[in-house]
């Protein structure tokens, strides 16, 4: 099998192998400039599967001292060719380039891979990624189904490695139009104040927009599939359906075989957070009921509203198209008061209480430390795969039109097949996971 | 004889062929009727459209997937896939399982008799669908022979593979493998097999043999499993991680990290002990985190540490500690600090004085504000006055501090705190000292959360340009927070915009626009987009407005913003920007190109010429903000009086003037000035003004004849007609030749005079007053008798729409 490039050079003993290191001058520029110089060995190296939308943003397309981008992947030669020329420009220097994200995963100058493709395949290149030895930076939503997450928590804990959800509102930033962190709201929820249990609305009223304009679209004319495009290959572990531009790059979320619309896109930034305030990290909803119009096999549609409950009746709803929350609507509502967009709260004198709390535990915030500390990162392959199950719950009920009772310890839906058969889906061969 | 024929027929159709409903439905009925349906919109329908499909399966099912064609240009089969889709949801719900073996049964057949790939695959999807859920099989472990010669030799992730499989097959050796893991020198190995071993024993299972092991591990590994205490809370093992605390490095890192996490009195006191050290940020961490009442530890600290006074990171430490966490109890100590010789404690004391007062402080602190000198130390008094008052009512919080200024020396020093009660009052003491000529007074205002201040926030930007960066900023957030009229918020944002000199203010102006849902802000915002510095804030608004708004865009306007949106968000090529340009394609896929519209072949023939086809407004002049293209119409908002008009650019004499016309609302007013000059009140000033009006609104109940729709205003009636409904066009024509004029609305003519005659005349009184016996309005037209001009609209307010504009020119002729 084959060995990570860290595993050679330590094996040879030495810090630099017969591998050829740019000399770090090139992108020592792209580096905060107070930092230590770092090794060739202690530099940890980045190949990119995906760089057609988020690959490429000023974001993720980046090296520096302590990671340097090596390689990218695209079934898309468009892609791999803007890519390529953007490394040059970027970095001076040109990135390896695959056209099979296999050949990437298993590019023993490859530390980490970056999964940046539509979603029906991250769980699929997360667990080869793992099998073969490298740790794993993951774009959300995790996986398409609960099944696949449920394989990559797995291979993440057999073969040692560190998994990074990428989304991050769970310890940084304010999110979108709440206009707060996460932290006081941890804090207030942890202090008990607002009573138990607690419901969250996740809404247009109180900052979230759900992007409906990730819905597919129905009877679409078949096209030729452009020569620069390995449809087969996007496609993978897809069903074969005719292609068209629509289901393909930007618009693939609208589809149910890679995505589940705007649900699957904002759903797991929108609700990660909340399974951390709420302490449930590894707890999971006993009942996802859905207001909607009748779904298509094919194309995702809108929904009205997804309402969420747990076990010890906390409850998560979303409010999607055409849903009217009269008045002004809380964020966060218990039995003893409530908490609006930009921290505005029923309890007087909130912030007080809350400053006199202790701060939320810390947690590993810097992926690369992870990768060298060995610890989770703190959104990880466990707490990750259970947001992100919230996410699929609500698109199996939406997909069944119907409510759907759960099971969280076995992560499966009590006594309904049909729902069950939604965990986990097969996939189109030579593809298996 | 007949009549039993038929009879027949119907029984023998019944029987053979078609199974019937209870409504006497046959199948291919309940299908059409199905599929006029879908998609159901809500679960009431859907339940009652499905029971039909599947109390009519296996032949519903068959008859369905008969209508689907192989996709290709112009099949529709939505329709068809949302009923059989949602038959399998119906049968596969639990509630409605008996008809799910026939359902089956119907994509069996159905699939059988399809030969097109892609709709035989979403058959055989379904009938998966209805199939029993099989759990995947659990793979198998390793061999054990195989796993043990697998950790010997293989790369990393292949021996965490290995101890893995190794464990799982035999959980009692796997504390075996943990202890031969933590002897490993690979950091990997030894994280992966703690953690997965975790996962078969449970974490109290370890603790021995991790416990008993740590003395004898190496640095590194007794960093792990410090690590591992931590993450696993493991508070019988707080004396090893309490005492390794103080052994330095990366150890007494992670045994502080670990320390914060389990907690316990012991865990306090070693990590109070390392403030001031090394490792006082970590511990500094840890404690802010720390669970549990430390104030009295971190009270009895610092009374030690300043005893002595020498220590002054720890004391730094403990002053951060206690403010981070609020700990009134050590305010007294504070206080002391404050008077202290020592220039840094006292410095230290009166930053952090803030996190400590409370009401009962206020005159205390009052008194070190008024007394303060140096801006550090005001703003640091300022704080704690701020913090002192905060929990009072804004009314309360307001008397005390204006009594507490009032009775100062420096009353300036006070300011900031008058602003940050945000009342009314406080909005009136700044703004009253900012007109005496503090800037100081001018500063506070822009930190009052009140509207009020708002106003004097624009006077002074517009007052001296040096303010403009500094208070529009406050005036824009203020604007966004407060106004809700979105025309006024939209007239304040473009006054920022207009004053602003720099590029910061005016993307701040752009994001505050983005927020106004209106056809206006939208135009305004595109005014931007083309500049380099505003051009992403541009992009951004007009994105959010084309998306929010309710009002109608010109589809050549929004197309030419929306598609400069697009160049810039790709050009910027950030993970939101992509959102963005999908965001904008998806909008620009439902916008729809309208008409141009063309002079007839009979008018080309005649000479006419177009003013207006619904492009653009290059043939007119005058109020182009008030007149405005919109999807191939006028879009009318302009105000009555003399600005609020739109000219042709051309003046005429005599002339045919053709024109489309629609009410959006109720009572709209407008009209068409005739030999006009520039600037003047047709009715009067032109030759006349030939009203636009909707007459039929109940607020015109007692119009005046010579005002109805038609009428050359004040002068000649028109005959009275009934409008059509709101939004429906009627044509208009007005013909004018010397002194006579024609007017023809929907075909029929409704006025046909001369003026001249009509006023005897006298467009003016003969006896040089201003009330005119010979006019209809008795007042006097001293513009009737213009021998040209321009013709032009005349605004009264919002809620017209003109099209198809065209003129014939007849010169001089009669």
């Amino acid at each position: 099998m084959a060995q990570s490039r860290r595993d050679f050079i330590k094996k040879a003993g030495l810090g630099i192998g017969a591998l050829t290191i740019l000399p770090r001058e090139v992108f020592g520029k792209m580096g905060d400039s107070s930092s230590k110089f770092v090794a060739p060995s202690d530099q940890m190296t980045r190949g990119i599967i995906g760089v057609g939308g988020i690959g490429m943003s000023n974001l993720h397309f980046v090296s520096d001292e302590r990671c340097r981008l090596v390689a990218v992947c695209d079934v898309d030669q468009k892609h791999l060719d803007n890519a390529l020329q953007k490394g040059e420009e970027k970095f001076g220097t040109k990135l390896q380039s695959y056209h099979d994200w296999r050949d990437l995963v298993h590019d023993p100058n490859v530390d980490i891979i970056h999964i940046a493709t539509p979603s029906h395949w991250h769980g699929l290149m997360a667990v080869e990624a793992a099998k073969t030895g490298k740790d794993i930076f993951c774009e959300k939503p995790m996986t398409r189904t609960i099944g696949e997450g449920q394989k990559v928590v797995e291979a993440v804990n057999k073969y040692g490695r560190i998994f990074r959800l990428d989304t991050w509102f769970r310890f940084k930033d304010t999110f979108y139009g709440l206009g707060t962190t996460v932290e006081p709201l941890k804090k207030l929820v942890d202090s008990g104040l607002l009573g138990w249990p607690l419901t969250v609305r996740i809404s247009g009223a109180t900052g979230f927009a759900w992007k409906f304009y990730w819905t597919g679209k129905e009877n679409l004319e078949p096209q030729p599939v452009p020569k620069e495009l390995d449809y087969d290959l996007w496609l993978g572990p897809a069903p074969v359906k005719p292609y068209h531009p629509h289901r393909v790059h930007q618009s693939f979320r609208g589809y149910w075989d890679y995505e589940s619309g705007g649900l699957g896109d904002m759903g797991q930034h929108y609700i990660d957070p909340v399974q951390y305030f709420l302490g449930k990290d590894n707890d999971l909803p006993v009942k996802v009921e859905v207001d909607a119009p009748q779904q298509h096999p094919d194309a995702v549609g809108i929904w009205r509203s997804i309402t969420y409950t747990y076990a010890d009746g906390c409850k998560i709803i979303l409010e999607g198209e055409g849903f009217e929350s009269s008045g002004k609507v809380p964020y966060i509502e218990g039995p003893n008061g409530k908490v609006y967009k930009g921290f505005e709260c029923t309890i007087p004198n909130v912030m007080d209480v809350i400053n006199e709390l202790p701060d939320p535990e810390p947690r590993q915030v810097d992926f690369l430390d992870c990768v060298k500390n060995r610890q989770k990162f703190a959104l990880n392959e466990e707490n990750g795969h259970h947001s992100c199950t919230v996410v699929n719950l609500g698109s199996c009920a939406l997909r069944l039109g119907r409510t759907l009772h759960f099971d969280p310890d076995k992560q499966m839906f009590i006594n309904d097949d049909a729902a069950n058969l939604l965990i986990n889906q097969p996939m189109r061969g030579p593809w298996s996971i | 004889m007949k009549k039993i024929y038929s009879i027949l027929i119907l029984l023998a159709l019944a029987v053979s062929v078609y199974a019937q409903d209870a409504r006497q439905r046959t199948v291919q009925t309940i299908v059409a009727d199905v599929l006029a349906a879908m998609p159901a919109q809500n679960s009431a329908d859907f339940t009652s459209q499905m029971g039909d499909l599947a109390a009519a399966a296996p032949q519903s099912v068959v008859e369905v997937a008969k209508l689907m064609k192989p996709a290709g240009q112009g099949v529709k089969n939505a329709i068809y896939e949302y009923a059989l889709q949602g038959l399998v949801s119906y049968v596969n719900d639990p509630a409605h399982t008996a008809k799910k073996a026939d359902v089956l049964k119907g994509l069996q057949d159905a699939a059988a008799a399809c030969s097109d790939t892609y709709n035989k695959g979403l058959l055989t999807s379904l009938q998966r669908m209805l199939g029993d859920y099989v759990a995947p099989e659990a793979e198998e472990l390793m061999p054990v022979k195989e796993a043990k010669a697998l950790l010997k030799s293989g790369a990393t992730h292949e021996k965490c593979l290995a101890a893995w499989s190794l464990m799982n097959a035999e959980p009692s050796k796997a504390l075996k493998t943990v202890s031969s893991a933590l002897k490993s020198d690979d950091k990997i190995f030894r994280n992966s097999v703690l953690g997965n071993a975790t996962g078969i024993l449970g974490a109290p299972a370890l603790v021995p043999v991790l416990s008993g092991k740590f003395k004898k591990l190496s640095p590194e590994a007794k960093v792990d499993v410090l690590n591992w205490f931590g993450n696993n809370k493991i508070s019988s093992v707080a004396n090893i991680v309490n005492s390794s605390v103080s052994e330095g490095g990366d150890v007494a890192k992670a045994a502080i990290s670990a320390a914060g996490k389990i907690g316990g009195s012991a865990a306090a006191q070693a990590l109070i002990g390392q403030l001031g050290g090394d490792l006082g940020q970590d511990a500094l961490t840890a404690l802010k985190s720390f669970k549990g009442d430390i104030k009295d530890d971190v009270a009895a600290a610092l009374a030690g540490k300043l005893s002595d006074g020498s220590d002054k990171n720890a004391i730094k430490d403990l002053i951060s500690l206690a403010s981070a966490r609020k700990m009134k109890n050590i305010a007294p100590m504070v206080y002391s600090m404050i008077g202290s010789q020592d220039k840094e404690l006292s410095r230290l004391a009166e930053n952090a004085l803030s996190n400590f007062t409370g009401v009962n402080d206020i005159a205390k602190v009052g008194g070190l504000l008024d007394a303060a000198k140096g801006a550090g130390e005001i703003s640091a008094y300022q704080e704690a006055l701020k913090a002192a008052v905060h929990t009072l009512a804004p009314a309360e919080r307001y008397e005390k501090v204006s009594a507490l200024a009032s009775a100062a020396k420096n009353v300036v020093n006070f300011y900031p705190v008058i602003a940050s009660t945000g009342t009314d009052e406080a909005v009136s003491d700044l703004e009253n000292a900012y007109d005496s000529g503090s800037s100081a007074a001018l500063d506070c205002l822009t930190g009052i959360d009140n509207y009020k201040a708002a106003p004097i926030l624009l006077r002074a930007a517009k007052a001296n340009p040096a303010n403009i960066t500094k208070v529009l900023p406050r005036f824009l957030s203020l604007v966004s927070g407060h106004e809700t009229d979105l025309e006024k918020k939209r007239g304040y944002i473009g006054e920022v915009l207009s004053l602003a000199n720099t590029d910061d203010l005016k993307n701040d102006a752009l994001k505050t626009l983005a927020n106004v849902p209106t056809m206006k802000a939208f135009l305004l915002a595109g005014k931007y987009i083309d500049d380099k510095g505003t051009a992403y804030a541009a992009a951004n608004a007009v994105k959010n407005i084309a998306s929010k708004t309710k009002d109608e865009i010109d589809y050549n306007i929004l197309k030419t913003n929306l598609d400069k949106a697009v160049s810039v968000f790709k050009a910027a090529g950030g993970a939101d920007d992509g959102y963005a340009v999908d965001e904008i394609n998806q909008m620009l896929s439902k916008a729809e190109p309208f008409v141009v519209s063309q002079l007839t072949a009979e008018e080309k023939k005649q000479g006419f010429e177009m003013l207006f086809d619904g492009t653009d407004l290059d043939k007119w002049q005058g109020d182009l903000e008030g007149y405005i293209p919109m999807n191939g119409t006028i879009y009318v908002s302009a105000n009555y009086g003399s600005t609020g008009n739109l000219y042709t650019k051309k003046e005429y004499r005599n002339f045919v003037y053709r024109f489309e016309f629609c009410f959006l609302r109720e009572g709209v007013n407008n009209g068409v000035g005739v030999r006009t000059p520039m600037g003047v009140d047709a009715a009067y000033d032109a030759m006349c003004e030939v009203q636009i009006l909707d007459h039929d609104a109940p607020m015109y109940a007692n119009l005046r004849e010579y005002q109805v729709h038609g009428s050359v205003y004040g002068v000649i009636p028109a005959k009275r007609i009934k409008h059509k409904p709101l939004g429906q066009w009627s044509t208009e024509e007005i013909r004018v030749e010397g002194d006579r004029i024609k007017v023809t609305v929907n075909g029929e003519v409704i006025v046909d005079g001369n003026i001249r005659t009509a006023c005897k005349g006298h467009n003016v009184a003969p006896d040089g007053s201003g009330t005119n016996p010979y006019t209809v309005d008795h007042k006097n037209h001293p513009g009737m008798f213009n021998k040209k001009g321009y013709i032009s609209f005349c605004g009264h307010g919002e809620g017209l729409k003109i099209r198809n504009v065209r003129i014939l020119d007849l010169g001089d002729k009669k």
